[in-house]
């Protein structure tokens, strides 16, 4: 078994190198243009701070899915691939529960902090 | 160029892929503690600097590019490998190398810059959280450039054996992890922060 | 301790076997071996952590009015941290992952773990971790601050000494090793199943283990984050989590949670697949409702990521946070239920023995029921509110730990021994052992859930004689005893069964069991199977003593070489991981660089395997 075949059986390479080159070449050009389009957007406020942070985060998902397909070659054919992309699916739904669940109950504990003020008065009356 | 390949040998490359892709996420779940926590400390500066005072986002961006070029850069040396031209491999990996290294030595001095301006890390717990977060991308990276250079050197010695081109894949797709990671440093800790 | 330690050194050095130990055992490969080394070390700290609550019963039956106990306070909160630490860290996650080694590959039918070389490594970092938090025995102080060690108590400020700092590092360096064998396992199971074993013919154990790996390599990077922040803050003077600075302590107490919630489900899972291998064999009957079982099994892995916030419902979070997660919380016992009913409708109907594992079986059932019924009580927030932190709270987990896990990991162990051995363990002295656990562990905590309706929180050093608590500190302190005695009965039962060994060994398959691992001899050979197992059905080798066609895959047997850098990596991460402790930073230098050279060196290595000709 050659080197290309030996990558594309372990689910590394799965394509033919003029195919992989391009892949790597339109995952380059899209995250180019999606990082100077963040950077655009965010060094030039036409938007509200939200429908900025909201648009901002759409661009980084976006890359982020660039470079998964592109560089990361994931995909469901192979066996190898299924079990990787299953893999990236729980873990994407994992660290999303930790980071939005995190912020949610953080956000409302903060909220329901007494500030300094309030505490000095608890803490004399008690 | 290679010995025959066992249908168990094949096996256990497959699932070393896939063992490294499992601590890969693992990895993930780590960095998405650290998003958190700065996240939730993101304004607690304590009386001191916020991320609008630091943040350059036109060197961010530089950083971005830098890190980019060295993944896409890495993912062409792996391309070059499988079709066993060691020279050019050779010069595409230090290439990414290269980028790697320049995209370290600009954290660094911008880590070393704030430091110095008394913005460490011991100043607040946004400092604490901003630092500790790109840090550990960081020390990712750097502990990524010293396996390429491991790499390198075994390449050069052991030719592209098929366990060679196996750990180079690897260390491609660390990066191109890394990456991803930082595309949300980027856009949270950076563009967000200086809204 | 020491003595004894010192005693064991000895008759292990002046016997010669410091040779035998290192080749065949502490440089070996084999998962069987890994396994045995584990169950080994995890039984030693559980002496330890015993001793530890016996200390703390025994101060609560003293300390009353104006009494002040036997224990300076300093010292007990450095007892009850020690207590929980240890029983989780060293000794639950410790037999946890030995039994696995022992048999998972066996029963997917293989002859290995898909990397050999990680497994030991895991294990020596486990042991690391053991033997830094042994070391603070003697040099420093352990910590006072609870087994997680909330800040900003657990911070510089409030916790001076070495103590906290002993409880991070030893915890991070076995949390590496347990995340790396969660990865390690995984992939075992993903890519290493026999021919013809589809996931939905793997044993319940292997479904089980799955889950909890899962859960491994999905929380156990949140501990590692947290531990890190934890001590960023007391050894470089960062801010997550002080008082000064901005930091926010809740946000620990958030992530370790987020952690230590699929932590218990970790230990929990396997213990309900060790159940599901032995209800069958002992019932004569194919496990009831195999598929409602995985899916429930997939259920619980799930739930148990979006109920942490129940540990701390009065931080504040509100009405609706507190809604959504004590709801949450309540579901979580469903599949679980399933689980329980599907082992009873297992029993219904077969042909019934009654060797020990069966009877922790039951003891688990009418136990670990109550246990989960006062869980679904503290899951309604306005519950907790009166119950958090009391006795109450102690007693229900306990409650799931001592007869969900511990009741599970000793049917485990009993099951499994002859394949690890190649004989029996003592009937009569397993079933005494039982009731001598069973009737400990009522005594021992029932108490506790009344004391906890009365009004006493945990962690208490003393308390008033008015209260009229100390009756039922009493029954708890004899309950406590007969626990002991229950341990001591097992310790027994090792001993006469090693004594009578050559009276009791046993063939390939002692339990007329359903599973591939009883197709091989007793103990199992290194290579475990001659031939890889061709699998058709579930329960393959029941099948197959009832007529089913044996089908094959002779081939070449290669399994790993020895090595001793397992050892070596561990090695630099005790003394790493002492070096930050006390701050002797090129102690840390050395040995981070040493670890660089090892894993290189390893990463590089070629010539790792040897084939072995039967």
């Amino acid at each position: 078994m050659n080197n290309q075949d030996y990558m594309r059986e372990i689910g590394v390479l799965p394509d033919g190198p003029k195919e992989s080159v391009r892949g790597y070449l339109i995952g380059l050009l899209l995250s180019l243009a999606l990082s100077f389009g963040a950077y655009a957007f965010a060094v030039r406020h036409a938007l509200s701070r939200s429908e900025l942070m909201g648009l901002l985060i759409v661009l980084a998902l976006s890359q982020f899915f660039v470079q998964s397909a592109y560089f990361l070659h994931i995909r469901r054919e192979t066996v190898p691939g299924r079990d990787r992309l299953f893999a990236y699916c729980s873990f994407s739904i994992i660290v999303a529960i930790v980071v939005v669940g995190s912020l949610w109950v953080m956000t409302h504990l903060n909220a329901r902090m007494m500030n300094p003020e309030e505490q000095m008065e608890y803490m004399e009356m008690h | 160029m290679n010995d025959t390949l066992t249908h168990e040998q094949l096996n256990a490359d497959r699932a070393s892929v896939l063992g490294f892709w499992v601590y890969l996420m693992t990895d993930l779940v780590l960095f998405a503690s650290l998003f958190a926590t700065f996240m939730v400390l993101r304004d607690n500066t304590y009386g001191g600097v916020s991320g609008k005072d630091i943040f350059d986002l036109s060197f961010a961006l530089k950083e971005t590019i830098i890190l980019l070029m060295g993944s896409f850069l890495s993912g062409i040396a792996l391309v070059l490998a499988a079709q066993d031209k060691i020279a050019q491999t050779l010069r595409w990996i230090a290439a990414a190398g290269f980028f790697g290294a320049w995209f370290i030595t600009l954290e660094i001095s911008e880590f070393a810059s704030l430091i110095t301006d008394g913005h460490g890390p011991d100043a607040s717990a946004f400092l604490s959280s901003y630092f500790t977060l790109v840090g550990t991308h960081g020390l990712h990276v750097t502990i990524g450039l010293v396996w390429l250079v491991a790499l390198f050197v075994a390449i050069q010695r052991r030719g592209l054996t098929r366990p060679m081109l196996r750990k180079m894949a690897l260390l491609t797709i660390f990066w191109h992890f890394l990456d991803i990671v930082w595309i949300f440093i980027f856009t949270i800790v950076y563009l967000f922060g200086a809204l | 301790m020491l003595a004894v330690g010192a005693l064991f050194a000895g008759f292990i050095t002046f016997g010669g076997y410091w040779g035998y130990l290192w080749r065949e055992w502490f440089t070996s490969l084999d998962p069987k071996r890994i396994g045995i080394m584990y169950i080994v070390l995890s039984l030693v700290m559980l002496v330890r952590g015993t001793a530890d609550a016996g200390l703390m019963r025994l101060q609560q039956v003293f300390a009353v009015g104006n009494s002040s106990g036997i224990l300076e306070p300093e010292h007990f909160q450095q007892i009850f941290s020690a207590h929980g630490t240890i029983m989780i860290f060293f000794v639950a996650m410790g037999i946890m992952f030995g039994l696995i080694n022992v048999a998972l590959p066996l029963l997917i039918g293989s002859r290995d773990v898909a990397f050999p070389f990680l497994n030991s490594m895991s294990f020596w970092l486990f042991a690391a971790g053991a033997a830094l938090i042994n070391t603070s025995l003697i040099l420093g102080d352990f910590s006072r601050a609870g087994w997680l060690a909330y800040p900003p108590l657990s911070e510089l400020a409030y916790s001076p000494t070495s103590g906290v700092d002993y409880w991070i590092w030893s915890l991070q360096i076995s949390g590496i090793g347990s995340l790396l064998s969660g990865v390690n396992f995984l992939t075992t199971i993903a890519t290493m199943r026999a021919k013809g074993m589809n996931y939905m013919r793997m044993p319940m154990f292997a479904w089980t283990v799955a889950g909890s790996m899962a859960l491994v390599v999905f929380a156990f990077p949140i501990l590692t984050a947290t531990l890190s922040l934890l001590a960023l803050d007391r050894t470089l003077g960062m801010h997550f989590f002080t008082a000064d600075g901005g930091g926010n302590m809740m946000m620990y107490v958030n992530l370790i949670w987020a952690w230590g919630h699929p932590e218990v489900y970790i230990l929990v899972l396997p213990a309900f697949g060790i159940f599901s291998e032995i209800v069958p064999v002992f019932s004569k009957k194919k496990l009831f409702g195999y598929t409602s079982m995985v899916w429930s099994v997939v259920a619980i892995s799930f739930f148990s990521f979006i109920v942490w916030l129940h540990h701390f419902f009065t931080m504040g979070a509100g009405g609706d946070v507190n809604a959504f997660f004590g709801i949450m919380t309540g579901v979580i016992a469903i599949p679980t239920g399933v689980k329980i009913f599907n082992w009873l409708f297992t029993m219904y109907r077969g042909s019934i023995r009654f060797p020990s594992p069966m009877w922790w079986f039951l003891g688990f059932v009418g136990l670990f029921t109550i246990g989960g019924i006062t869980g679904v009580m503290l899951s309604q927030p306005a519950a907790d509110f009166q119950l958090h932190n009391s006795l109450f709270l102690v007693a229900h987990f306990h409650n799931m730990i001592v007869s969900g896990v511990l009741f599970g990991y000793f049917a485990g162990l009993t099951y499994w021994f002859p394949k690890m051995f190649g004989f029996t363990l003592d009937e009569k002295w397993g079933v005494r052992a039982f009731w001598l656990w069973f009737w400990g562990f009522i005594l021992a905590f029932m108490p506790l859930y009344l004391l906890g309706f009365m009004g006493a929180t945990r962690r208490l050093d003393h308390y008033d004689a008015s209260l009229g608590w100390q009756p039922l500190f009493i029954v708890a302190a004899i309950g406590a005893v007969v626990i002991v005695l229950g341990f001591l009965a097992q310790v027994i039962q090792l001993f006469v069964s090693i004594r009578d060994r050559e009276l009791r060994r046993v063939g390939n398959d002692p339990w007329d069991g359903r599973t591939l691992e009883w197709s091989v001899s007793s103990p199992a050979p290194e290579y475990g199977f001659r031939a890889l197992p061709i699998v058709s059905s579930r329960d393959e080798f029941w099948a197959r003593k009832h007529g089913a066609p044996i089908h094959d895959e002779a081939g070449e047997i290669v399994m790993p070489k020895n090595s001793w850098l397992g050892i070596a990596i561990a090695a630099c991460a005790y003394f790493g991981g002492f070096a930050i402790i006390w701050h002797i930073w090129w102690l840390l230098a050395l040995a981070l660089i040493a670890l660089l050279i090892i894993v290189i060196e390893r990463t590089f290595d070629e010539d790792t395997e040897r084939i072995i000709t039967v």
